[in-house]
């Protein structure tokens, strides 16, 4: 954030100590967040098991719904070190809008990157069947700018319960999706990351399968 | 100077799944925008139309984010629209700051129906089970608790009951609040494990850790050293699973390395390279990198892939100064898969 001055906005600032909750999944909330310094951990919690959603750095902008509509938040937020965060809500937002033309765009090209996030999602789910999802959500994962295909081959950073989350399915028919794909050997799960052997043959059935459905 | 540009009738000014790095607004006339992707489909069918009047902007999602356009647009009548590069718009945008809360307010709208979307999409799925939102936020706190965060758990339960001062849950949150006072700050809270790496507590707990996971670390190296592979695999696979302890995190990638060669060395070459490829992608400035895209390559060339072999060899070929030592190995091994 070197390029905005955001002085102006120290009476919006609050600190948190690491550990510390900023809010809970579920609760009501009202406020927006900007990230000036620290690290937050966004988490859900799914039955005895915690999933990490992402860690924010300096710069990120989250919990951006409370202001679109009165809605529970989607995940925990806890302080992973000493944070100070600006707190906005649906009245003061339009100060931080219009503060200058920069922080104006960059707040334009978060909602612009969130909606385009929500739009990818919901056409995991437009899918019908449980083999199509699971294949959309591979494809989808392999799209994240974080990933690097070699040849078809990558790497995505997600398990079996996070496959099941974005594909709107219980854990057991993920599993009995992916076990399918490991026994084509088209696919290999690790711990903590899936290994796809040839992206472009998830990305073929895909688009097969919408194919089909729109006709 | 922005671009005025006419459009006739059933002309289009963007497909769908085009690139653009424009900002259009209408001037005159009408725009439409379809989900269909081909003109004879967006002419012909109107009742999915989006119409857009003089004075909007459309399709700006696309060129701030530089993804392909969600829809095609058409001219529903001859129409006039101005194009404004990058720089344009921001310098409209500095003179003209009700724009961005204009633009801000339509994004909120598309993203709230978005967001409508996917919770009606998930609604027709039985298999989800959908908690109610009062029990799991209870379930927030019973988490923290179990895993006896037990800071975290009195915040959690504190919040749950300023929402739900009578809430179901409201006697059992109350309890677990004295439980937790009661254990807050004793040897067993786990209150300060959401910390990033390093010791942060001079606690003598902490010292104990700290030359746990450097005994445990070097144990494995050891036995790595002594060729006792499978030996080495499962210690170091234990270091790895504890790598949300602070002290263990520490010796995370260094350990990640060596399950690697571990798994080589063990002949399991399909399991080397779905850990590596893992492995590069978290760690690409990792000192031993070189050292990875060999392994890789022997991998797949033990598995009898040879054109995967190559990609990896060609890859390190690129890596290596003309004065390194490996650089005979793999020409020699490239010439050998030819």
């Amino acid at each position: 954030m070197a390029e905005i001055n955001l002085s102006a906005f120290d009476r919006f600032a609050a600190d948190y100590s690491p550990g510390q909750i900023i809010f809970c999944e579920y609760e009501a909330g009202d406020q927006f967040f900007l990230l000036q310094k620290g690290r937050v951990k966004l988490l859900k919690v799914i039955g005895e098991i915690e999933r990490t959603v992402s860690v924010l750095q300096v710069g990120d902008f989250f919990g951006e719904m409370a202001l679109i509509e009165e809605t529970p938040r989607s995940a925990t937020a806890v302080a992973l070190e000493e944070c100070r965060l600006l707190e906005f809500n649906k009245r003061n937002f339009e100060i931080l809008a219009t503060s200058n033309p920069q922080m104006g765009i960059k707040l334009l090209k978060l909602f612009a990157q969130r909606i385009y996030d929500q739009k990818r999602r919901n056409l995991v789910l437009l899918l019908d069947d449980d083999a199509a999802r699971v294949s959309d959500v591979l494809v989808m994962l392999s799209e994240s700018s974080n990933v690097k295909e070699t040849d078809g081959i990558c790497a995505l950073p997600a398990s079996v319960d996070d496959v099941a989350h974005w594909a709107g399915l219980s854990a057991e028919a993920a599993r009995r999706a992916l076990s399918s794909f490991v026994a084509q050997k088209r696919i290999d799960i690790y711990p903590d990351h899936i290994l796809v052997k040839n992206i472009n043959e998830f990305k073929r059935f895909v688009a097969a399968k919408r194919r089909a459905s729109s006709n | 100077m922005p671009k005025a540009l006419q459009y006739k009738t059933n002309s289009i000014i963007y497909f769908k799944g085009d690139k653009t790095d424009r900002f259009f607004v209408l001037k005159s006339g009408k725009i439409g925008l379809s989900p269909s992707a081909s003109d004879e489909a967006a002419s012909a069918d109107h009742s999915k139309i989006q119409e857009v009047k003089p004075g909007e902007f459309f399709g700006m999602r696309a060129s701030l984010g530089a993804y392909p356009q969600d829809e095609t647009a058409l001219a529903l009548e001859p129409s006039e629209v101005i194009a404004l590069a990058g720089d344009e718009f921001e310098r409209l945008v500095t003179q003209n700051s009700s724009i961005v809360l204009k633009l801000l307010k339509n994004f909120s709208v598309q993203l709230t129906a978005a967001h409508k979307e996917a919770e009606e999409l998930l609604k027709k799925q039985k298999s989800v089970e959908q908690a109610d939102a009062e029990e799991g936020f209870f379930n927030v706190g019973l988490y923290f608790l179990k895993g006896r965060m037990y800071k975290q758990s009195v915040d959690a339960f504190n919040r749950y009951l300023k929402q739900y001062p009578n809430g179901r849950f409201s006697g059992e949150a109350r309890a677990h609040i004295e439980t937790a006072r009661a254990k807050e700050g004793s040897a067993e809270d786990r209150s300060g494990q959401m910390l990033p790496s390093g010791p942060s507590a001079a606690s003598p707990a902490f010292n104990q850790s700290v030359s746990e996971a450097e005994q445990q670390f070097n144990e494995a190296k050891t036995l790595f050293d002594q060729k006792k592979y499978a030996q080495a695999f499962l210690k170091f696979n234990r270091i790895a699973r504890e790598a949300d302890e602070p002290d263990y995190a520490a010796f995370l990638q260094r350990t990640e390395y060596y399950l690697g060669e571990t798994l080589y060395n063990l002949q399991k070459y399909e399991d080397t390279v779905g850990h590596f490829m893992m492995f590069m992608q978290k760690y690409p400035e990792d000192e031993h990198m070189q050292r990875v895209m060999y392994i890789m390559a022997k991998s797949y060339e033990a598995q009898g892939d040879k054109p995967r072999a190559k990609i990896f060899y060609e890859k390190l070929r690129d890596l290596l100064g003309p004065e390194a030592p490996l650089r005979v190995q793999v020409e020699a091994a490239l010439r050998g898969l030819d």
